[in-house]
């Protein structure tokens, strides 16, 4: 025999016995107490809850579905944006924008691509000698830069700065020229030549 | 009373209670090494069966299946025989039940660690174990129902009623969500694809949750929690109310798993609203838990037993609660994809399973072994452990939740994403993720007190294998209702009439949200451009499943303007249905891939980028937390099985030519080539035969088909006259210069044409030569036949300057001009 036999027997409060249910199971007694008021209240709630929403979207259609609210999203967004301007394309030489193009460099992640000094490796040129695939005069390193090299696996990042940051990470970039970083790739492309 | 001999079998139980233990801190050290993996890659050791995306399947299923499944049986075999006064029904299927089950998990174990995987969330296993498990689950029924019939009281308490509905629902969402064609042994594609995939693996995931960590755990809490504080339950109306709101109203909730995703607005609905309606009836057992205490928490202050068991039980409303809010599209929006999903699921496994677990040993060793609780003292030490390690576990994660969430979706004022790159996300929650696992280690060192002072308990008492107890013999009763008794009363001692209604209530709400979209060929679009895998890209796509890719990336992207600007176009359903099974994922800890293989789209990288992050991904991002996968690169690619993959994705549907079995090979091996000599151009090398050129070849493949036709559903923009014509120099070679970038590839650089494009220098216009017509080409586009709208990609005056440049070189014949196409027209 169990020494916890005898526990069995509940513990039942004065003004319960009434309540009491005639079944025990392994001496676990019932009581026939209602359900909390607010707990049913809760429930039809939800329930009248959940008709509102099937009519609001599905009967009455007042309720705009995900395609919807995404173009709403985007008309908002394109309205907010305004214009595109023209920006002159002439490189930065000051520390203050080749300071801020580094930091954009670090942080676009371009260094996976292109090494932390510019030098290439075995997925992007080196963007320290004189040889460019596309061009390597500002305007051409700014143009990869916004529109990317698509089947090269250039990424665009015109959706990622704005037009002064890209050519501030141009015109870091350019800086890159002629520094000679140790394990410098190959060069690739055409040479360019500044006059040009 | 008359009375008559029996022996409880309280052998099964002590073995159910020991795998119960074992299996539990197995599943917890398993997930303090994941949760490790989480705050530093280190922790994956450049070991194919020790990386994240194998280990984490294991960590689910060991304690879903492995601890909360043992200690399911544990409570079912004590409570059960005690409940109806009987043996178990067979001894036989009791032992059979026990080892079966365990062998289960042993396979589960080896199998998911060598990557043998099917990708659906907590129904990973393939199908010989799928099987296995039918048969366990089967003999366990028998057993259950066998012990029933048998019984030596007229009704069946609420806890049986809860058994009951778990059994059937759990047969029911086991047997049709695991419905697959084998490939061989232990390979084989689910028969569904893509959208009915997704929603038959919600429903049956989704009612794993309710069926195996839910309603049997109520169960339980109806037997243990009121012998434990020897205090009738409150109400056995309310029993009876959350009982079949409960087994009704859980089923059709799957979808909201799905919310925002590629599934139709109504079985959305069908989620929000369901959901919602479940707050009550789940609440129902807390309520009557927390009301089945009233006027003796003096006992809960003494009792850590009791404490255990009300933590559980309000953390099971809290969760229940916090359930339904993350399934209205207001708060999913933000929680989906983040750690708020992984915090809710560990205030459920945690605290209503862990805890309710721990009470219910606490409870049933000492009575096993005829003896006391070896230390009070530390039971409340364990508890007090427990509780510190649940809330250092799950606030850490609803902070990064939240903050990773605003981050992926704030803009900057000039409109671009804020955080553009994933990473920055992701190392912002980084010391959250250290967090988690000081809470995991909390929580592991109560365990692991808990199993001392077991032991300790064990080592003090004596088990007794058969109890003897004397119990009434059971009279007759008629079968029919009897004059003045309840329905429900009725029902309660005719299980099969039970059973009956419980199976009636699970198979109309199963039915009714999951079959019509088995049949209803319109719920999914049709894209006309979608051709299924190549054969290198369908094993590749094996390998991702093989890796478990989708335990940290999604291929999913909702219609917000956050994740479109991120990661591209928004999924739509017609994309996926070649996918077998689907892989849309569920928990976003590095970015989403839907559009990974669109070139020139925001993800996309060479194979040369893949190739180095495979090898070394903290190489290519110091901080990434992705393990590696040096694996993939020696690894030589099985192409053995292409034949018998190809033929059954042929039997599910999948369009391949007629006897493409026989030339699968061949023409993997010629794109695994060209993938190959690519990365050789770059200094890499590599042989063609490598696992690592399939997976590229599968990430390059992702969301590429439907790039094209997408831009195409751009509504056309009005007529915009040709800007003044530029004829200076410097313009001119501007706009040349743009030319080269943005046209050359398809035009040739001198605008000669090429096999892709027409010439741009002759008379012959496929879209009208006037000036006007030039500049609308240019400026919209034609995207259905390749050419991009360049008005999204240029600024009005580089649009001006690319216009001028293509009308200067008209009739300039350059060496190799393609021939004329179009009309002539004379300028």
């Amino acid at each position: 025999m169990n020494n916890y036999q005898e526990e069995s027997k509940a513990d039942i409060r004065p003004g319960e016995q009434d309540l009491l249910l005639p079944y025990d199971f392994d001496g676990i007694k019932e009581l026939d107490n209602d359900p909390p008021r607010w707990f049913m209240y809760l429930f039809y709630i939800t329930i009248f809850f959940g008709v509102i929403y099937v009519f609001h979207y599905h009967v009455f259609k007042q309720g705009l579905f995900q395609d919807a609210e995404y173009q709403r999203e985007m008309a908002l967004a394109a309205a907010a944006k305004g214009p595109q301007t023209d920006l002159e394309i002439v490189a930065f030489t000051d520390e203050d924008n080749l300071a801020k193009g580094k930091e954009l460099y670090q942080q676009k992640v371009c260094y996976s691509c292109h090494g932390n000094l510019g030098e290439g490796n075995t997925i992007g040129p080196n963007l320290t000698d004189d040889y460019w695939i596309h061009g390597g005069s500002i305007q051409n390193i700014y143009d990869v830069l916004k529109n990317g090299v698509a089947d090269k696996g250039m990424p665009p990042f015109k959706d990622q700065a704005t037009e002064e940051q890209l050519l501030q990470l141009a015109s870091y970039v350019l800086s890159l020229r002629g520094s000679n970083p140790p394990n410098a790739k190959a060069p690739q492309g055409e040479l360019f030549n500044e006059q040009q | 009373m008359e009375t008559e001999r029996i022996h409880y079998d309280n052998k099964i139980v002590k073995y159910f209670a020991y795998a119960t233990i074992f299996w539990g801190i197995i599943g917890m050290v398993v997930g303090l090494l994941i949760a490790l993996q989480l705050a530093h890659p280190f922790f994956n050791f450049k070991t194919a069966f020790l990386t994240f995306g194998r280990i984490r399947p294991i960590h689910t299923n060991a304690i879903i299946f492995a601890f909360v499944g043992n200690a399911i049986f544990t409570g079912v075999y004590h409570s059960m025989q005690r409940l109806l006064k009987t043996r178990m029904y067979s001894n036989f299927l009791s032992y059979f039940h026990f080892w079966g089950w365990q062998i289960i998990i042993v396979l589960a174990a080896i199998t998911l660690a060598l990557g043998f995987t099917l990708s659906k969330e907590y129904a990973e296993l393939e199908w010989p174990i799928d099987i296995l498990i039918a048969i366990v689950w089967l003999v366990f029924g028998f057993n259950m129902f066998g012990t029933i019939a048998q019984r030596r009281v007229q009704h069946l308490y609420v806890a049986i009623w809860f058994y009951i509905a778990s059994w059937v629902t759990v047969t029911v969402l086991h047997v049709f969500n695991s419905i697959e064609i084998p490939i061989s042994l232990l390979k084989s594609y689910p028969v569904y694809a893509g959208l009915q995939d997704a929603l038959v693996q919600w429903w049956y995931g989704h009612n794993a949750v309710a069926f195996f960590l839910t309603t049997p755990y109520l169960g339980l809490m109806y037997y243990y929690l009121p012998k434990q504080a020897n205090r009738p339950i409150y109400s056995y109306r309310m029993g009876i109310i959350h009982f079949w709101a409960l087994v009704f109203i859980y089923i059709w909730t799957g979808p909201h798993h799905l919310l925002y995703q590629s599934v139709p607005n109504w079985a959305q609905t069908l989620g929000t609203v369901f959901s919602v309606m479940l707050i009550a009836p789940s609440w129902g057992g807390m309520i009557n838990g927390l009301l089945t205490l009233r006027g003796a928490w003096d006992k809960v202050r003494e009792d850590p037993v009791l404490k255990f068991m009300v933590v559980a039980v309000t953390a099971y409303g809290m969760s229940t609660f916090e359930g339904p809010m993350m399934s209205t599209k207001l708060v999913n929006a933000i929680t989906h994809f983040t750690d708020w999903t992984i915090g809710h699921v560990h205030i459920g496994g945690m605290a209503w399973n862990g805890f309710l677990t721990f009470s219910m040993l606490y409870y049933l060793i000492p009575r096993l072994f005829n003896t006391k609780l070896y230390s009070v003292k530390w039971a409340n030490t364990h508890f007090w452990l427990g509780t510190l390690g649940i809330l250092f576990y799950a606030i850490p994660m609803y902070w990064a939740a939240i903050t990773q969430s605003l981050m992926w979706k704030e803009f900057t004022e000039e409109g671009f994403l804020r955080y553009p790159n994933f990473m920055e996300t992701v190392v912002q929650i980084l010391p959250m993720y250290y967090t988690r696992v000081l809470g995991g280690v909390l929580y592991l060192t109560g365990a692991v007190l808990f199993v001392v002072n077991m032991v300790k308990t064990i080592k003090q008492g004596s088990f007794v294998a058969d109890e003897v107890v004397n119990v009434p013999i059971l009279e007759s009763y008629p079968s029919r209702r009897m004059e003045g008794e309840r329905r429900h009363s009725w029902l309660e001692r005719r299980p099969l009439q039970f059973t009956f209604w419980v199976i009636l209530a699970v198979v109309i709400a199963s039915v009714i949200s999951t079959v019509p979209f088995m049949s209803v060929k319109s719920n999914v679009a049709s894209i006309e451009s979608l051709k299924p895998y190549s054969p290198l890209e369908l094993q590749g796509r094996d390998i991702y499943i093989r890796e478990g890719c989708y335990t940290c990336h999604s291929q999913m992207v909702r219609p917000f303007r956050s994740e479109t600007e991120r990661y591209g176009d928004y999924a739509k359903a017609g994309e996926f249905v070649y996918d077998h099974p689907f892989q849309w994922g569920s928990k976003r800890t590095g970015p989403d891939l839907l559009r990974a293989g669109v070139p020139g789209g925001k993800l996309y990288k060479t194979a040369a980028w893949h190739y180095n992050h495979f090898l070394d991904p903290q190489k290519m991002n110091e901080q990434s937390i992705m393990p590696a996968y040096p694996w993939l690169i020696t690894n030589t690619l099985d192409t053995t099985s292409t034949a018998a993959k190809i033929k059954v994705m042929k039997w599910l549907g999948v369009p391949y030519p007629d006897g493409f079995e026989k030339v699968a090979n061949q023409e993997l091996m010629a794109q695994a080539s060209q993938i190959a000599t690519e990365l050789n151009d770059n200094g890499i090398d590599i042989t063609p035969d490598k696992e690592i050129i399939a997976m590229i070849a599968y990430l390059h493949k992702l969301g590429r088909d439907i790039a094209l036709p997408a831009a195409s559903e751009k509504s056309e923009k009005d007529i915009i006259p040709a800007p003044e014509l530029l004829t200076d120099e410097a313009s001119l070679v501007e706009g040349k210069n743009l030319f080269a970038t943005n046209c050359a590839a398809c035009h040739g650089p001198q605008g000669q044409g090429n096999a892709v494009g027409p010439n741009l220098t002759d008379n012959y216009w496929i879209h009208g030569g006037s000036n006007d017509d030039i500049f609308k080409s240019i400026s919209q586009g034609f995207p259905e036949k390749g050419m991009p709208a360049q008005n999204t990609m240029l600024k009005p005056s580089e649009l001006q300057k690319i216009y001028s440049f293509v009308v200067s070189i008209i009739g300039t014949n350059p060496p190799n001009a393609k021939a004329p196409q179009g009309e002539l027209f004379n300028r």
